[in-house]
């Protein structure tokens, strides 16, 4: 101000208190470097150093003994013998271990730096000179069970997929298996093909990275839409002649199947397309994305940072245009009811969809998958124990309760049959996937017991036609998992 | 064995700078509580001279330390000689270099040389990790020194120099022309020229000529339309640089411009102004320079190129995410930061003392512009007043613009590090602007 009506000079004490205000203006300037310093070491750089464009993973301390890699029982998943890293369990392990070589992947590349840390390193060193005791980085124990793996793996067979099984109440990831595979130890030998070979990508860890069609299991989320926005969703009865008419577009049920008059329940279990394009159509598109994206659609699984699943995984995503059918008169969206039955554009990962069943397994609550339980010391002491965190909440606990009832419908009066146990209520949802490359996907989602989820599981078969091939795998995780928690019942 | 003492002096690494800090708070308290008991002066001062000494001390055992280590070939048992010599030329720079300042710059601040000095010296230990830089930078140190130690007799010979401000101007656009002339590209900008093999940046020294320009201009009471001449000027000089790339010394002239004239004025609409027109030039910035934009882009999304633009910017996270608190240990870390000397010498400083010492190396930094404020407030001439304030605006802006660009909180403009990076012209204006304090604050005080 006194610029303008040039009143003469400021003040040497005006001047000198913006001079303190100048200083602290800097000051605030460097305390931000210094906080964001902070907060990039603290929550950011876990992430950032396993970069595979890191080339300190592969200028490792030569001295340092690799640590091993462990499943949840203590048996080894990989250690380092000389130079030479071996895996016992190869080929049945190999997406969750990856490899320790070319840019490395899964465990051995996520938890790289842990692996060749020195725990205490001043204590170690002190010791290997007097000593000679080698020095040995950290070890890491997976929540992995390697027999359920093994007979998930061997259950698998020839045929391409996945199976993800989860501890519904804490988000453990008890089994990942993604065929094709290959042998960690090999992979020198083998790479070539392996890495070119973009048909078969056994790179590829279809678990967590396969995106397909979610199919009918998408029916699960409709369905959970239909409770929240259909006020009359438990009276509604429709009449299936096998066929749904929608303007020009037309959704058909399985081989044309009339299912006659069925409710939202009974529809659910035979997997009744046209009832379900129905009732998306009276859903609406944007109350179908809002139940989606609750439950982790279009979302970078927002792991705790730092704490990420040591795989590496893909998002799964709600295509959907914008829709006209809050209209109407409107003619209705095509999409709209192709969405609603699992079809169009939106697709989904395996890892994903078994995070799904366990919310709705566990009251509504998604727990954060991990995989890694905690890292051992060289004297065998655990640190970084991961403990349960609850993810998300896509459904309420009624709602999860309602759902549960349809998806043990869905096995004792519908498609899921296969996966029936004697004296277990299982709840499951039957899924078909028509894609573009073949024959459909068979997807089959399922939980046990039902009052009391121990274990909730995702296969995924491509191009196997429909579900009836992964319900069986399905019932033998399953079986695993409960005769297992009968036996430390026992123990205990 | 080697390797486990480098990771325990890591420690004592950190434990040099937490002393050396704290040793500053000491001399700070005893000077604050100095004037207001008068019998209490003299043992304040004597307090004063204590702190400032083991602060020294400080300074030496981090150079020795160092120099021991980086010296070592482990494999061989033997010290590098050459190594080693460049260590004692960097002690002997520091012994004396500190007791000649203090006998050409009478009754000088000890706080601000002890800052100045260990910022020089880590410097010098970390470009002794690349070969031949250290040794390079000793000169430099010797050629600033040299200037430095002569600058009090060069303004005794200048009679009322804060009348010559059309000179500092017309001098400061001639070096920036000079340089769109005939200077060479480096680093994707041209403001550097080659003087007999020398890479010379002249905008080092238009930002020294350019606070006694601004210092000049607004010592004087100043009506809106005295104000038109020196704002064009400084938009031009900032638009000089801006077309020569050199988008960091821009936004310093911005900045510094700016900030004096708040200082000057109070004017907090024109700041306000200012900050709103940079806004504004910037997003058309943006949209016109591709050089602007990939700074932009490779600050917000470094990994969409990872091995391109964004290539120093993630290497860097990679050193300070890989150091972490503690660091690698000195000579243990991987290094593979591009311009290491100069613009990511903080990054690489983080690998290997860790970001507590870093973190401590931003408080020496603060502790130096504290000082600096000082040396402005005490003054009773506007002039000087004015001018301190410029040369710590103008070496603190700086700083922060590297200090938040390495460490991604602001995008990357390629500065230097004042004091720490190697760079001639940036080592010898920063050890001008010192010495401008240390005359000023001798000159103005009691």
């Amino acid at each position: 101000m006194d610029l303008r009506q040039g009143k003469g000079l400021m003040g040497m004490d005006e001047m000198k208190r913006n001079m303190r205000r100048v200083f602290w203006f800097l000051f605030i300037l460097f305390s931000l470097v210094v906080i964001n310093l902070g907060r990039f070491l603290l929550i950011e750089s876990p992430s950032v150093v396993t970069h595979p464009t890191n080339t300190r993973l592969k200028t490792g301390d030569r001295s340092i003994i690799r640590g091993s890699i462990y499943d949840s029982a203590g048996r080894v998943l990989a250690e380092s013998e000389g130079q030479k890293r071996v895996y016992p369990y190869g080929n049945i392990t190999a997406h969750v271990t990856g490899y320790n070589m070319y840019g490395k992947a899964g465990v051995e590349a996520k938890y790289n730096f842990r692996l060749e840390s020195l725990h205490m390193e001043v204590l170690q060193r002190v010791r290997n000179i007097i000593d000679g005791t080698p020095l040995q980085g950290n070890s890491v124990t997976l929540t992995l069970d390697a027999q359920l793996q093994t007979q998930m793996h061997d259950a698998l067979g020839n045929r391409r997929g996945a199976v993800v099984v989860i501890e519904p109440s804490t988000g453990k990831i008890l089994s990942m298996v993604s065929k094709p595979d290959y042998n960690p130890e090999n992979i020198e030998q083998t790479w070539g093909e392996l890495s070119t070979d973009a048909e078969r990508a056994a790179l590829i860890n279809r678990a967590s990275q396969g995106l397909y069609p979610p199919g009918s299991i998408f029916k699960i989320l409709t369905a959970a839409a239909a409770y929240e926005f259909l006020p009359n969703y438990a009276e509604f009865e429709y009449e299936c002649t096998g066929l749904a008419q929608f303007g020009p577009n037309a959704i058909h049920c399985v081989n044309g199947t009339a299912h006659g008059r069925v409710d939202i329940r009974k529809a659910f279990a035979v997997s009744c397309n046209s009832f379900f394009a129905t009732v998306g159509f009276k859903i609406g598109a944007e109350n179908l994305r809002a139940v989606a994206e609750r439950a982790l659609f279009n979302t970078a699984y927002p792991y705790l940072p730092g704490l990420e699943l040591p795989v590496e995984y893909t998002r799964s995503s709600f295509a959907l245009g914008v829709s006209n059918a809050s209209d109407e008169n409107s003619v209705p969206n095509s999409e709209l009811i192709e969405t609603a039955i699992g079809q169009g554009r939106t697709l989904a990962t395996p890892l994903h969809m078994a995070m799904l069943t366990a919310a709705a397994a566990n009251g509504g609550i998604m727990m954060r998958p991990y995989m890694v339980d905690h890292e051992l010391t060289d004297t065998g002491g655990i640190v970084n124990k991961s403990l349960p965190a609850k993810l998300c909440a896509p459904f309420t606990f009624e709602e999860s309760e309602w759902l549960k009832s349809l998806m043990v419908a869905a096995v004792t009066e519908g498609t899921a049959s296969g996966v029936s146990i004697p004296g277990v209520a299982v709840a499951a949802k039957t899924g078909t996937a028509q894609n573009g490359s073949g024959e459909d996907h068979g997807w089959f989602v399922a939980f046990a017991p039902a009052d009391k989820p121990q274990a909730a599981v995702c296969v995924l078969l491509e191009n196997s036609g429909g579900a009836r091939y992964a319900q069986p795998i399905a019932r033998q995780a399953i079986e695993y998992v409960l005769a297992l928690g009968s036996k430390t019942d026992i123990q205990d | 064995m080697f390797d486990l003492i480098v990771i325990v002096t890591r420690y004592l690494f950190v434990f040099y700078i937490i002393y050396f800090l704290a040793q500053g708070v000491a001399y700070i308290a005893a000077e604050r509580a100095g004037p207001q008991q008068a019998g209490r002066r003299k043992q304040a001062g004597l307090r004063m001279r204590a702190a400032a000494a083991k602060q020294r001390v400080a300074i030496v055992f981090m150079h020795l330390s160092a120099y021991l280590i980086l010296a070592y070939r482990p494999g061989e048992f033997r010290f590098d000689y050459r190594t080693l010599l460049v260590g004692a030329a960097g002690f002997v720079f520091i012994a004396l270099g500190q007791f000649a300042a203090e006998r050409v710059y009478k009754n000088s601040c000890p706080l601000l040389w002890n800052g100045v000095f260990f910022l020089l010296d880590t410097g010098l230990i970390m470009l002794q990790r690349i070969t031949g830089f250290a040794e390079r930078q000793i000169v430099w140190f010797a050629v600033g020194f040299t200037v430095m130690l002569l600058l009090p007799f060069v303004l005794k010979l200048i009679p009322r120099f804060e009348n010559l401000e059309r000179l500092y101007l017309y001098a400061g656009l001639l070096l920036l022309a000079l340089t769109s002339v005939v200077g060479v590209k480096k680093f994707g900008a041209y403001h550097t020229i080659k003087i007999l093999s020398l890479n010379v940046q002249p905008s080092e020294a238009v930002k020294f000529l350019f606070v006694f320009y601004l210092a000049s201009v607004f010592r004087k009471q100043l009506t809106l339309r005295d104000m038109l001449f020196p704002t064009a000027m400084s938009a031009v000089l900032a638009a000089i640089l801006t077309y020569q790339r050199d988008l960091g010394a821009a936004l310093i002239f911005f900045t510094t411009f700016m900030l004096m004239h708040y200082i000057a004025t109070g004017s907090a609409w024109f700041f306000a102004a200012g900050l709103t027109s940079l806004a504004a030039a910037s997003v058309v910035a943006y949209k016109i320079f591709a050089h602007i934009s990939v700074r932009i882009t490779a600050w917000h999304n470094p990994w969409s190129d990872a091995s391109g633009d964004g290539y120093q910017i993630i290497q860097a996270l990679f050193a300070i995410g890989g150091g972490g608190l503690w660091g690698a240990g000195l000579t243990r870390g991987a290094l593979t930061i591009p311009v290491l000397e100069s613009d990511s010498i903080f990054a690489a400083i983080c690998e290997e003392f860790g970001v507590v010492f870093g973190i401590g190396l931003i408080a020496v930094f603060i502790m130096v512009f504290y000082r600096g404020v000082n040396v402005a407030l005490r003054c009773k001439k506007r002039y000087y007043a004015l001018l301190a304030a410029g040369f710590i605006i103008i070496l603190a802006f700086q700083a922060f613009l590297i200090l938040g660009g390495i460490t991604k909180l602001i995008p990357l403009t390629g500065v230097t590090l004042p004091f720490v990076s190697y760079g001639g012209s940036s080592i010898v204006i920063c050890l001008m602007m010192a010495g401008i304090l240390q005359w000023i604050y001798g000159k103005e005080r009691g």
